[in-house]
Formats: C-alpha cells, structure tokens, sequence
C-alpha cells in the first residue's frame, strides 16, 4: 500500500465524520493520524487507516469510506461483503490478486492471520526459519494462477496460503461480487514455527 | 479436501461466509460486572475497580480485528475483542484490566507523550509507562492465579498468550 498522509484539518474533518455515530470508537484528534489509498477494485470507495498515539502500542482501525460514510473493517468479512454490494466492486482479472491481498491481511481466522503468499521470499518470517524448513517451504509453494470462472466476472484462483502454522494449496473461486469460496486446499506443509508476533505497531508519520 | 481424515481447515469456510456468525457471548454488561468482580477479588486490582466508579469511567466493548486494551481518554476504557474466537474470560479480564490500568496512568499524571515529541524521547517516555503498566499486570494475573476460586482461570497462561511472557517469567522470577 502506499500511504497517503491526511493533513491536520483534513484529519480532523474525518474524526468529527466518524465521531457522528453515537457508537463509534472514540479517536482524540490531538493524538490520531490518518492515512489513505486508493483500492483499485471500488471506484468510488477508499482504505482509511486511522492510528492513535495515545496509547502504548499504538491502537489502529481501518475503514471503507466514500468521503461520507465510513465503515469500520472488524477483522470479519462482513463490511468488505457490505461494501462489495455498495460500492459496487469491480474486479479484472488485473485487480483481483489485489483484492485477495486486501481481503486476507483483514479477515482472520480462529487460528490467526491468513497470508496470501505471492512468493516464498517475500514471506515475512522465511528468513527465521532452520534451512531445511525454509527449502520445504519453497518447494512446497504453488504459484498463483487465475483463470476466468464458468460465470462471467467470476475467477478462478489457484495459490498458496499461510494459516494455523501450514502452507496450503487453495483454488478459490471469486464471484463477480467479491465473495469467495473454497473450491479445494490441501495441506502442503504443516508446523512451520511462526517466530513472531504479525501484528504492525505505527510509528508517527509511517 | 483430497485428505480422507477431519478437515483442519474447515474454519476458513466460516470466515469466508457472507454472514460471518460473531461468536455468542453474554451481554456486555454482565461481562464487564463479571470481570469486575473479579479483579475486585484482588488486592492488586481492586483499587482499579474502585477507580472504575470513582470516576464514572465509561467501559465498552468493541469488536476489533486483534484482541486490544484502548484507552483513547483516560474516562474512556475500551476492551477490543475478536468477532471470531473471541477471549475467554480469563484474557477479557486481563484486556480490561490492562486498560484500567492505563487510565489509572493516565489518571496519575503519565500522560501520553505528543507525536511531535522527538523519537527518543516519545520511546522513552512510552517505554517508561509501559513498564509500569505491564508490571503491575503481572502482579494481578500472578495473584488472581494464585486464588482457588479461580484456578481454571489460568491467568499467567492467559498472559503469556498476550505476549507478556518474558515480562511474566521476570516477575516470578524477582518474587
């Protein structure tokens, strides 16, 4: 993602935004940043990172907003599905490694992060593996392919994903809406050691 | 699943369902009155329940994508839980007691140092508060876990899984 820093009065007008629903999680404007980019697959929508300093660590939401309503990303698929219906999402071929990527780094399992893996070198932890497991996990990859489903805007994705400590073959059926469903996974490789904590920490101006 | 055996994975087909079911819990206020009954049961805790009401502080409970304390300002106590798999009571107890625990700090004068604060001197400060924080933490999982009212709780269990290991085995260590 390439992070774009709001201003102070820009910030500011998104927190009293946010701040307009009764239920929504207090940000005190003195010590939040925001930032946003554009997600290529909602014309109309974008990705907010809101970061709050006053706190150790540093304590961070995501939203979907079109400028005017913005709606938090729980950790669920639900917003992303509510958005894919609101915005609408329009996926490509070109777009829709883009949206797995998004989707899986803010959607968690019961066991943990799901990492979509474009390649085994750009696994964040590969280099803390022992070189016996870091060669099985390279041999084990599968690379991504996409090919066109029997719907139109449907695709067919084959790939690899990391979760619950294992690398597992995926083909993942994407519908022209954006939901997603499992056609096949098979466990490519089980007990890889995650050595540590996945969650980001935001320094000021990051 | 081309395996004949039980599916490991079969979890991630309820997270990619268009109606991700949220994990049942009880009522938010029967959980926080809960947990706050709890950490009333401890000499290291109950100062921070009295403060609770002493202050009017507000508790919420928000669903988060990883388990969270939020302290935004110092009357403003958030418990961010997982929608999924959410903490059982022990870790809730734990969150909520972290985040009391920062409003205590904040409360006492440790206030959070601005962002325009030069980097080393923000880690410091930041560092400083966090320490205090996470020690008195571990004196509260460490007397709870002592209790027998409450030794399925398993409280140093819960906080090694909240990544106060180390932080843990010093305390125990330094008694």
């Amino acid at each position: 993602m390439v992070w774009k820093q709001l201003t102070k009065e820009n910030a500011s007008a998104v927190l009293d935004k946010i701040g307009n629903d009764p239920h929504a999680i207090v940000f005190s404007k003195e010590f939040t940043e925001i930032a946003w980019d554009e997600l290529s697959f909602y014309p109309r929508f974008d990705l907010y990172r809101l970061v709050n300093f006053a706190t150790m660590p540093s304590f961070s939401m995501e939203y979907i907003s079109d400028g005017k309503a913005f709606l938090p990303l729980d950790g669920t698929a639900n917003p992303i599905y509510a958005i894919n219906d609101e915005a609408p999402i329009s996926l490509t071929k070109n777009n829709v490694v883009e949206y797995l990527d998004f989707f899986f780094s803010r959607v968690r399992g019961s066991d943990g992060d799901i990492l979509l893996i474009k390649s085994p070198d750009d696994m964040p932890f590969l280099d803390s593996l022992d070189p016996a497991q870091q060669k099985s996990v390279r041999d084990s990859f599968k690379p991504l392919h996409i090919e066109d489903g029997n719907v139109p805007g449907q695709f067919i994705v084959h790939g690899t994903l990391f979760y619950s400590g294992c690398l597992i073959s995926a083909i993942l059926r994407v519908s022209s809406d954006g939901r997603l469903s499992f056609i096949e996974r098979d466990m490519l490789l089980r007990n890889i050691s995650f050595p540590q904590n996945t969650v980001s920490y935001y320094w000021m101006g990051e | 699943m081309s395996d004949t055996g039980k599916d490991p994975f079969a979890n991630l087909d309820e997270i990619l369902s268009p109606e991700t079911s949220v994990s049942s819990l009880p009522d938010e206020k029967v959980m926080i009155e809960k947990a706050l009954e709890v950490l009333s049961q401890s000499s290291m805790s109950f100062s921070l329940t009295e403060m609770v009401t002493e202050h009017s502080l507000k508790i919420r409970i928000i669903t988060t994508p990883r388990e969270v304390s939020y302290v935004p300002e110092s009357k403003d106590v958030y418990v961010g839980i997982t929608a999924i798999n959410p903490a059982q009571p022990a870790k809730f107890i734990l969150l909520l007691a972290d985040a009391l625990l920062e409003a205590k700090l904040e409360l006492d004068g440790y206030k959070q140092p601005p962002i325009t604060e030069a980097r080393e001197k923000y880690i410091s400060m930041t560092a400083e508060k966090k320490a205090r924080k996470v020690a008195h933490l571990c004196a509260i999982a460490f007397d709870l876990d002592q209790k027998e009212q409450f030794s399925g709780y398993r409280f140093i269990e819960e906080m090694n899984k909240l990544g106060h290991n180390r932080a843990m085995d010093v305390f125990i260590q330094n008694l």
